[in-house]
C-alpha cells in the first residue's frame, strides 16, 4: 500500500538542510518561489519502502519568531499546511545554538526528527553527544548524519517513518515538550489558554499554548491575524494585561524574559547532553587578539605599529621621493622648456605660468606621490591583516576609559586618509552632542593631503629623524583631540549617556598582493587626480598674483614675487607668525593657499621659491632618449636605494657613512627662510610650523562638510577654534623650545 | 542568558570584543553569535552596518575627483550596540 505524505526539512543556515534535501531527493526536485515572495521554494519526492513522501525545503532560518520573510514563511509553512513531520537539521557541532528552532518547532506542537548533522566535525573537535537523553527530553526521534557523504539518510527515513506510525496511532501518542517558563509566567500562560480554548474559531487554526506563548512575545504578525478571527480582539486585550502585569514584576521586556527561559532551558540540556573537551579550543586569531587587544598592551601595540607605518613611510619612500623630484623638475620640465623655446615662447609669459606656475606648482605636490604610496601600501596592510579592525577596538576601549565616546574613533581612523568622509562618518553617532563633538575633534587627525608638508619638513630640519617626527605629527594631532575631547565632553557636551558595543573582530589573514594593490592605487589616484585639477588650478591663480606687481618697478610676470599682488598680501598678514618663528610672506602665504587643500601648502612654497631659481638653458636640455635613459637609470638606482633603506626601520645603515642626499633647492630656501624668520632657530621653527599645518584650520572642502554635518555656527567654531589653538601650540613649541635651549 | 547579554551590554562601561564577551559570559561563541543575532531581530541591539544613514553614506564634497566611491573610507567592523530607541 502506498502511502503519500509530506514532511518539511527545517534548520539554520549553514546546517547543512541543502545536503540532507538533496541526499534525500537526488534528482527528483522541482524549484519555484514561495507564493507571493521573491524566497525560492524547493521541493522533491522519493520513494522509501512503501511510502511516497514529498519533501518541503524551509528557508534557512534561526527561530520561527517572525522577524524575516523567511522566518514567516517556515512558521506559516508549518502552521497552516501542517506538514506531518517536521525533520529539523542541526549543526552537530554548534548544537546550542541550533537547538533553539528545534524548541520552537517542538512547541509548535508538530512531531519531529531530530537531525545532528555534521557529525563527523563534532567528532574532530571531541564533541560527544548523548543522543537518547536529547530524544528524551525533546521527545523526538534524533539521528546522527554526515550529509556531505552521504551517510545517515536511511537513519532518518526510519526515524521519519518512526515518527509517523507514532502519529498515526493517535494525537495522545506524542506529546510534545512543555518548556517551564516560571511560575508568574505559566499562570497567565494558563489563564490565556483557557481563553484560547473558549475560542473555537482560534483553537481550529493555533495550537493553544503556543498561541498564549505567542501573544505574551507581543508577535504582531499573530496579533494580525488574531484579530480577524471571532473573538481574536479580546485574547489580545487580555494578553496585553498579561504581559503589563508580569514586565512589571520581572521589570523587563516579556519578549526577552520568554526567549531567555528557552535559552537558559537549552542550556540546562546541552550541559547534560553534550561533553566537550576540557580545554576550550581558541583559535589563533583569538589567541592573537589576547595580546593586540590586551588593556596593557594593546596601546603599545597600536603606536608601535604606527611608528612602523611612518617610519617605512618616511625613511624608505626616500629614494624614490628623490627620484620624481628628478623626473619633473629635470627631463620633464626640459622638454616642456624645449617645446616652448621650439614655439618661440621663450622667456614670454606663458613660459612663466608653465614653467613657475604649472610644472612648480603641479610638480612640487606630485613628488610626493612615492610617500603616499608607501602610506597606503602599509596601511592596506594593515586593514588587509585585520590589524586595522583591532586597532579601532583598542583605541575605542581608551577613548571610552577617558568619557569620550567609543565610537568616535571610527570616524577619527578615517579622518587619517580625509577629514571629509570622516566627518560624514560622525553620522554614525546617535547623540547629537556626541556627533558634534566628534566632528570638531575629526580635522586634528592629520589627513593624507598633510603628510607632504611633514615629509618635506622633517628631511629639512631633522634629516636623522625624519620617521619619528612624522610619526609625532600623527600622535600629536590624536592626543589634542583626546584633550579637548574631555574638555569639551566635561564642559560644553556633558552627557551622562555612554553607548557601549559590541564589535567583532574579523580573524587575521595574509593581506593579498592584489587587494593591497587596489588599495594603494584608488587613494593615490585621488591624489593624483587632486593634483591635477584643485591643485593645478590654484597653481595657476596664484601664478596670477604672484605676477602682478602692485610696487617696485617690475611689470606683469616680470616683478619680484616680494613686489607682487600676492607678496603684498601676505607681508600684511606675517607679522601674526612673527611669534611662531615663521613670520616670512613666503611661510604666512604657503598657510594662506593651504585652506584650498593642504597639498597646496607645498605647491605654494615650490611657487614662492623655485621663482628665484636658474633658468633652463636650452644646451642643457637632455633628448628623449637621453631623458628616457636618465629616468631608467635613476629608477634603477633609486630601487637599489630604497632595498638598502629597509633595514634603516631597525636602525641598520647600509649606507656609506657620510654620504648623505644634497638639499634640493627648496629644501635650502626654506631652510634659509626659516633661519631668517627665527633668528637661527630654524629647526624650533620648523617643527612649530609643522604643528600648525597640523592643527589650523582643514581645507574648504573639509569646511563645507562640516557645514553640512554640524551646522554653520559650529563650522565658525571649529575654524576660528582651531587657528587659535594652532597659534598657541605653534607658540608654545617655538617660544618653550628656545626656553629650554632646544634647536 | 540572553538577559543577561543586555544587560552586560548595558550595563558596560567600555566596549566589547565578541571574544571577550564569550569569555565573560562563558558562552560558547556561537552561542553568542546566535543571541546578538536574536536580540538585532528583536530590536534591542542595533547592527551598526545596517545603519542606513551609514550604508547610505557618500561624499558630497568629490573634491578629490572620486565622486562615486570614497576609497578612505576603510570598511570598519561589524558592531552591534543598545538600540537605545527601544529601551
Amino acid at each position: 500500500m502506498n502511502i503519500n505524505f509530506e514532511i518539511a526539512l527545517a534548520g539554520n543556515p549553514n546546517a547543512g538542510k541543502s545536503s540532507i534535501f538533496n541526499m534525500l531527493t537526488g534528482s527528483h526536485q522541482h524549484v519555484g518561489n514561495w507564493p507571493g515572495k521573491t524566497v525560492e521554494r524547493k521541493s522533491g519526492s522519493l520513494k522509501y519502502k512503501d511510502n511516497e513522501i514529498i519533501i518541503v525545503d524551509l528557508p534557512g532560518t534561526y527561530s520561527l519568531t517572525a522577524y524575516s520573510p523567511e522566518e514567516m514563511i517556515a512558521r506559516d509553512h508549518l502552521l497552516y499546511d501542517k506538514p506531518e513531520v517536521v525533520v529539523n537539521v542541526m549543526d552537530s557541532a554548534n548544537l546550542e545554538r541550533n537547538l533553539y528552532l528545534a524548541v520552537q518547532i517542538i512547541e509548535l506542537g508538530i512531531p519531529s526528527v531530530m537531525v545532528l548533522n555534521m557529525s563527523d566535525l563534532a567528532s574532530a573537535k571531541g564533541i560527544r553527544i548523548d543522543k537518547e537523553l536529547i530524544a528524551k527530553e525533546l521527545n523526538s526521534f534524533v539521528v546522527t548524519t554526515i550529509a556531505r557523504e552521504q551517510k545517515g539518510g536511511e537513519d532518518l527515513l526510519e526515524a521519519v517513518l518512526a515518527q509517523k506510525s507514532k502519529l498515526s496511532q493517535g494525537m495522545k501518542a506524542y506529546e510534545p515538550i512543555k518548556i517551564d517558563y516560571g511560575h508568574e509566567i505559566e499562570v497567565e500562560i494558563s489563564e490565556l489558554s483557557r481563553l484560547i480554548m473558549n475560542s473555537p474559531a482560534i483553537k481550529k487554526v493555533f495550537p493553544v499554548r503556543w498561541l498564549a506563548i505567542k501573544l505574551l512575545e507581543s508577535d504582531v504578525d499573530i496579533q494580525n491575524k488574531l484579530r480577524l478571527l471571532a473573538g481574536g480582539k479580546e485574547i489580545i486585550f487580555s494578553a496585553e494585561g498579561s504581559k503589563i502585569k508580569l514586565e512589571a514584576i520581572f521589570e523587563e521586556d516579556l519578549d526577552v524574559i520568554i526567549a531567555d527561559r528557552r535559552y537558559t532551558w537549552i542550556h540546562d540540556l546541552v550541559k547534560r547532553a553534550v561533553f566537550r573537551p576540557k580545554e576550550k579550543f581558541i583559535s589563533l586569531s583569538d589567541r592573537i587578539d589576547q595580546l593586540t587587544t590586551h588593556r596593557i598592551f594593546g596601546i603599545p601595540i597600536f603606536l608601535a605599529a604606527m611608528w612602523f607605518v611612518f617610519k617605512l613611510t618616511a625613511d624608505v619612500s626616500a629614494p624614490y621621493l628623490d627620484w620624481v623630484d628628478g623626473v619633473i623638475h629635470g627631463p620633464i620640465a626640459g622638454w616642456l622648456y624645449a617645446i616652448l623655446y621650439g614655439l618661440g615662447l621663450e622667456g614670454s609669459w606663458f613660459e612663466s605660468l608653465i614653467l613657475d606656475g604649472v610644472v612648480a606648482g603641479v610638480g612640487g605636490v606630485l613628488v610626493f606621490v612615492p610617500v603616499l604610496m608607501f602610506l597606503y601600501v602599509a596601511l592596506a596592510i594593515l586593514e588587509d591583516s585585520g590589524y586595522m579592525a583591532r586597532a579601532a577596538f583598542v583605541m575605542d576601549r581608551l577613548m571610552h576609559a577617558l568619557g569620550l565616546h567609543g565610537k568616535s574613533f571610527l570616524p577619527m581612523l578615517v579622518g587619517f586618509g580625509c577629514t571629509v568622509p570622516a566627518l560624514y562618518a560622525t553620522r554614525t553617532l546617535e547623540n547629537p552632542k556626541d556627533r558634534i563633538l566628534t566632528g570638531l575633534l575629526v580635522p586634528f587627525m592629520s589627513c593624507g593631503a598633510r603628510l607632504p608638508v611633514y615629509i618635506l619638513f622633517a628631511a629639512i630640519f631633522f634629516p636623522h629623524n625624519s620617521g619619528m617626527v612624522v610619526f609625532s605629527m600623527y600622535l600629536l594631532g590624536i592626543v589634542t583631540a583626546i584633550v579637548l575631547g574631555i574638555i569639551l565632553k566635561n564642559t560644553l557636551f556633558k552627557s551622562k549617556e555612554q553607548s557601549t558595543f559590541v564589535m567583532e573582530l574579523p580573524p587575521y589573514r595574509v593581506p593579498t598582493l592584489r587587494s593591497i594593490w587596489f588599495h594603494t592605487w584608488e587613494r593615490t589616484s585621488a591624489f593624483v587626480k587632486k593634483a591635477w585639477t584643485i591643485i593645478m588650478a590654484t597653481s595657476i591663480l596664484l601664478w596670477f598674483l604672484m605676477a602682478i606687481p602692485v610696487q617696485g618697478i617690475g611689470s606683469f610676470a616680470k616683478t619680484d614675487v616680494s613686489d607682487s599682488a600676492f607678496g603684498v598680501i601676505n607681508k600684511a598678514v606675517a607679522p601674526v607668525f612673527a611669534p611662531l618663528g615663521f613670520g616670512s610672506w613666503e611661510a604666512s602665504s604657503a598657510l594662506f593657499t593651504g585652506f584650498v587643500a593642504k597639498e597646496v601648502v607645498i605647491s605654494t612654497m615650490t611657487q614662492v621659491y623655485s621663482v628665484l631659481e636658474e633658468p633652463l638653458e636650452i644646451e642643457q636640455i637632455p633628448t628623449i632618449s637621453e631623458g628616457l635613459k636618465e629616468i631608467g637609470v635613476s629608477f634603477w638606482a633609486a630601487s637599489i636605494d630604497t632595498v638598502k633603506s629597509l633595514p634603516l626601520i631597525v636602525g641598520i645603515n647600509l649606507f656609506e657613512e657620510g654620504v648623505e642626499d644634497d638639499p634640493t633647492s627648496l629644501m635650502s630656501s626654506i631652510r634659509v627662510g626659516f633661519e631668517e624668520s627665527s633668528q637661527g632657530h630654524a629647526a624650533l621653527a620648523g617643527l612649530a610650523f609643522m604643528v600648525f599645518v597640523l592643527i589650523y584650520t582643514p581645507c574648504m572642502a573639509a569646511v563645507a562638510a562640516e557645514r553640512h554635518e554640524l551646522g554653520m555656527n559650529w563650522t565658525w567654531v571649529s575654524i576660528f577654534g582651531q587657528l587659535g589653538i594652532a597659534w598657541m601650540m605653534a607658540f608654545a613649541v617655538f617660544q618653550g623650545g628656545k626656553l629650554l635651549g632646544l634647536g | 542568558m540572553l538577559s543577561e547579554v543586555l544587560r552586560t551590554l548595558n550595563n558596560a562601561t567600555e566596549p566589547f570584543s565578541i571574544p571577550e564577551l564569550s569569555r565573560r559570559l562563558d558562552l560558547d561563541r556561537s552561542v553568542l553569535d546566535g543571541m546578538l543575532t536574536h536580540l538585532i531581530l528583536m530590536g534591542k541591539l542595533k547592527d551598526e552596518d545596517s545603519d542606513p544613514e551609514r550604508s547610505e553614506f557618500t561624499c558630497s564634497a568629490s573634491h578629490c575627483g572620486h565622486s562615486d566611491t570614497c576609497s578612505f573610507v576603510a570598511k570598519m567592523p561589524k558592531s552591534y550596540s543598545i538600540n537605545r530607541g527601544k529601551g
